[in-house]
């Protein structure tokens, strides 16, 4: 790699990650804002403050999940896909959600020199850095999407207790609030979930992911294969040369089997009027620990 | 949410009382022992095993009542376990206690090393092997097969593949007309298919060139998508709900354990799992091929039952419903029970009503 790639590709990090701090500032003024207008739009004492307890309450619960999921031997953390889902979920993981200037960034970087004049590694290193870029692009639509789930919910929530409020049913807080909150979050998210919107950002989220994947392999195969080391295309034709022998063999041992049942049949057919064959004469193909006994 | 005096008073106690459940909460749950957790205890023999799968048959709770062995087949996504989750949530002693030979297949843990396993290995390798193994072992001319979920495909296909070899079938929970629904209004239809089919035949390809399976965690995380604030206030909520009732909890605390155990699929099988039938929808039209051969549904000759949870959202009903006049048998039956796709096995209410439903039909057509 040379100094100059090196330059080039920190300085398209700084910028991007600039964009990125820029976004993480407006996405919270966003939401202050949107506060304010929960605040203009309920009918009970005081929506906003309400929607900032309820924010408040969320939050304690989601910590006080770690806590107990700590407390459990061999539940730590809740596994992965716990974890990957309140990724996906939290909107504190919105704080990226950009505007034009991620995506100016990302035009320019995108538009920028090939880079012909350096060698075929720093070349593929630099298509590589594309292709992250086009991943924390699909990221940002699909936490866009998300976080505006989120909103819509929140939205909802500030309606029903301004409805109650109306209705002279108001909402105590506490648990019955949490749960008419989670209610509304569930139904909002499910909805979303199903969007033709969502799951196409999803797709491209993980379409953008696998391109980055294969190519940082095939990037990764480049550079261990001169020293000998091997690589997981290689391992994979292992495995598969392993998987195609595996079934040589299941289906050689098949054959002995019908030959040996076509011999014991004919045997049996010389000496008697001949009993028809059952499945029960089919033997097992293997099994180990039977045939140690034997 | 506006506060009086009263509310206020109310939300002290409230959050008192909170208090004072997290505190005892977290002391009970760091009192409970991992054998306390313990699934699928029912004691069992192995019996064969090849490479990672393993055949085990159930020791008898009762005098036997149907001659014909009956094996479990479960899917590939999740584990049997589910089938014997507790000693009174459970599916397998329910069979045993009333006189049915039980025996059940472990497919354990496909890693990357087994991507290129397909369902015609599954088919036609490793549950043929495990037929055999029962056959040799009891001397019975054929098996019953009981398959659940992705579990019941295996069996239906081989069923229709193998049907000298086979008694009868039971089908649980198993999606046939993957696209059935599809009419149905906006939100109804199921949303693994909705996922799956946003999805092209080159992205599951790729899905698989990159991780070599369909990861366990990744299935987890499309499933959460189903329940998404469950998913989040399990832990929090859910729990502290159950937390000074020892046996809820220990009941929340293996179901959970079930959860986190979910295997990997091998990935050539699950590209024909999301590919061929979700996505093409093969099956139900016996177009669909394993080993070389067509599963045509019309060599299904035995009788076969199929049991659907009228509650599930994960395999709808009417992708279930789906096998009348497709197969080669008058002696079809369908039995839609209260609960949803796990909540029909785990549930409380459930207990004995799957396996009398399966009891009472296995005797009547055990020859």
């Amino acid at each position: 790699m040379t100094t100059t790639s090196w330059e080039e590709m920190s300085r398209r990090w700084r910028e991007l990650t600039e964009a990125q701090a820029e976004a993480t500032t407006r996405w919270a003024d966003a939401q202050s804002q949107l506060a304010k207008t929960l605040a203009g739009a309920g009918a009970s004492g005081d929506p906003a403050s309400d929607a900032a307890a309820m924010a408040d309450v969320w939050r304690s619960s989601m910590a006080l999940g770690g806590i107990l999921t700590r407390s459990v031997p061999g539940m730590e953390g809740g596994g992965l896909a716990n974890e990957m889902l309140t990724r996906m979920l939290n909107p504190m993981s919105t704080a990226l959600v950009g505007g034009n200037q991620v995506g100016d960034v990302i035009r320019r970087m995108t538009e920028g020199p090939r880079l012909a004049d350096v060698g075929g590694l720093e070349r593929q290193m630099v298509e590589l850095m594309d292709l992250y870029v086009a991943v924390q692009t699909a990221t940002r639509a699909y936490e866009t999407i998300v976080a505006s789930a989120w909103t819509k919910a929140s939205q909802r929530f500030a309606d029903d207790i301004s409805q109650r409020a109306r209705t002279g049913k108001g909402l105590r807080p506490g648990k019955k609030a949490l749960e008419v909150w989670m209610d509304i979050a569930n139904q909002t998210l499910v909805e979303t979930h199903r969007s033709a919107e969502f799951l196409t950002a999803q797709r491209e989220l993980l379409r953008t992911g696998m391109d980055f994947l294969l190519a940082e392999r095939e990037f990764v195969e480049k550079l261990v294969e001169p020293p000998g080391l091997p690589t997981r295309s290689e391992i994979d034709e292992v495995h598969r040369s392993v998987w195609e022998l595996k079934r040589r063999i299941r289906e050689l041992e098949r054959r002995d089997v019908a030959r040996s049942d076509g011999a014991q049949n004919r045997k049996r057919s010389g000496r008697s009027a001949g009993r028809a064959r059952t499945s029960t004469d089919r033997p097992s193909r293997q099994n180990p620990r039977s045939e140690d006994r034997s | 949410m506006s506060q009086n005096p009263r509310d206020t008073s109310e939300l002290l106690r409230e959050v008192s009382d909170f208090n004072a459940k997290v505190a005892a909460g977290i002391e009970k749950l760091g009192s409970i022992k991992d054998e306390q957790v313990e699934i699928a205890t029912t004691p069992k023999d192995e019996v064969f095993r090849t490479d990672k799968v393993t055949l085990y048959r159930y020791r008898p709770l009762a005098e036997a009542r149907i001659k014909t062995p009956v094996l479990i087949v479960y899917s590939l996504i999740g584990r049997h376990t589910m089938t014997d989750l507790q000693e009174d949530r459970s599916l397998v002693r329910n069979l045993l206690k009333k006189g049915v030979d039980l025996w059940v297949v472990d497919w354990g843990d496909p890693s990357r090393a087994d991507r290129w396993l397909t369902i015609d290995d599954y088919v036609l390798g490793y549950l043929d092997d495990c037929v055999t193994a029962m056959q040799n072992a009891v001397g019975a001319p054929r098996v019953g097969l009981l398959g659940i979920c992705e579990g019941g495909v295996f069996s239906l296909a081989y069923a229709a593949l193998e049907p000298d070899r086979v008694q009868h079938v039971v089908l649980t929970i198993t999606p046939l007309d993957f696209h059935a629904g599809d009419d149905e209004e906006d939100g109804q239809q199921g949303f693994i298919n909705l996922w799956t089919r946003s999805l092209t035949a080159e992205d599951v390809d790729r899905m698989i060139d990159v991780w070599g399976v369909l990861p366990g965690e990744f299935m987890s995380a499309v499933f959460s998508m189903m329940t998404p604030i469950r998913s989040l206030s399990k832990y929090n909520i859910d729990l502290l709900d159950v937390v000074d009732d020892e046996a809820k909890l220990l009941n929340f605390l293996r179901m959970e354990k079930w959860l986190a155990d979910r295997p990997h699929h091998p990935g050539e099988a699950a590209k024909q799992w999301l590919k061929d039938l979700y996505q093409e929808n093969k099956l139900i039209k016996s177009g669909w091929e394993l080993g070389g051969r067509r599963v045509d549904l019309k060599n299904v000759t035995m009788p076969v039952l199929n049991i659907y949870a009228e509650a599930d959202h994960i395999i709808p009903p009417p992708t279930v419903r789906a096998l009348q006049g497709k197969l080669g048998t008058a002696d079809y039956t369908e039995l839609g029970l209260r609960g949803g796709h796990i909540g029909m096995f785990v549930s409380s209410k459930s207990q004995g009503i799957v396996g009398q439903g399966i009891v009472d039909w296995l005797a009547e057509r055990d020859s």
